[in-house]
């Protein structure tokens, strides 16, 4: 099982390379990965009026064989070290996105996947990431 | 029109609340109906994706075959499978999968 992080889901949204073929992939070979709930919402957020990354989030959302786990009762305690750690590094917007992914990564020892791993390495060295990037 | 086969399926029961209430309303004909159409709803749309992104896939290894192996190479390795195996049939189904 692999996290997928809200900057490699932009990565997807936004059709990059990298984010198509990952895509593809998981389709393919039915891989298990995780959307954490948040990550959802914030690349949802950023795509509103951009009609074109709208309806690569309906692919991304309900098919194409993403195992999609939304995760409600997050750690509110430790989200929220990880949020005043994040925010040194990034608005706290942000920091939460790292935490609620964190929380997943931790909960189901799972690597996850970012576009952003210098920041990963900063706010949580414990945890194991791979770089999705263009 | 399709042949049609019974077949005994497990569903949570709010869902076969909101079918009854789709039929006791008259926008659907029958439970089965509605169960019918919401399959083939999501067949429809799991196919059209498909069809998109093997286009997007077939469109990016024409215009540049070097960057579509490397972003290949890329997804690949994040998701920890062999990248030869990723490009056996770029945008097929693999035989078996979900």
């Amino acid at each position: 099982m692999r996290i997928v992080d809200h900057t490699a889901l932009s990565q997807i949204a936004a059709g990059s390379w990298e984010g198509l073929r990952l895509l593809d992939a998981v389709e393919r070979f039915d891989v298990p990965v995780v959307i954490p709930a948040t990550a959802l919402e914030h690349v949802a957020r950023k795509a509103f009026g951009d009609p074109d990354a709208v309806s690569l989030l309906g692919h991304i959302d309900a098919t194409l064989g993403f195992r999609q786990i939304t995760v409600d009762a997050l750690d509110e305690h430790r989200a929220l070290q990880v949020a005043e750690a994040g925010s040194r590094l990034a608005p706290e917007d942000r920091a939460l996105l790292y935490a609620h992914a964190l929380v997943c990564a931790r909960e189901h020892d799972c690597v996850v996947i970012t576009a952003d791993s210098a920041i990963w390495k900063d706010v949580a060295p414990d945890v194991v990431t791979v770089e999705l990037a263009d | 029109m399709t042949a049609k086969a019974k077949i005994t399926i497990t569903i949570d029961r709010d869902l076969i609340e909101a079918a009854e209430a789709a039929v006791e309303s008259g926008k659907a004909r029958s439970v089965s109906d509605y169960i019918n159409g919401a399959v083939r709803d999501r067949a429809e749309r799991h196919a059209r994706s498909r069809q998109w992104l093997d286009h997007k896939l077939a469109e990016m290894r024409s215009s540049d075959p070097g960057a579509f192996d490397a972003a290949g190479r890329r997804a690949a390795a994040a998701l920890g499978i062999d990248p030869a195996e990723l490009d056996e049939q770029p945008g097929q189904a693999r035989p078996g999968a979900a």
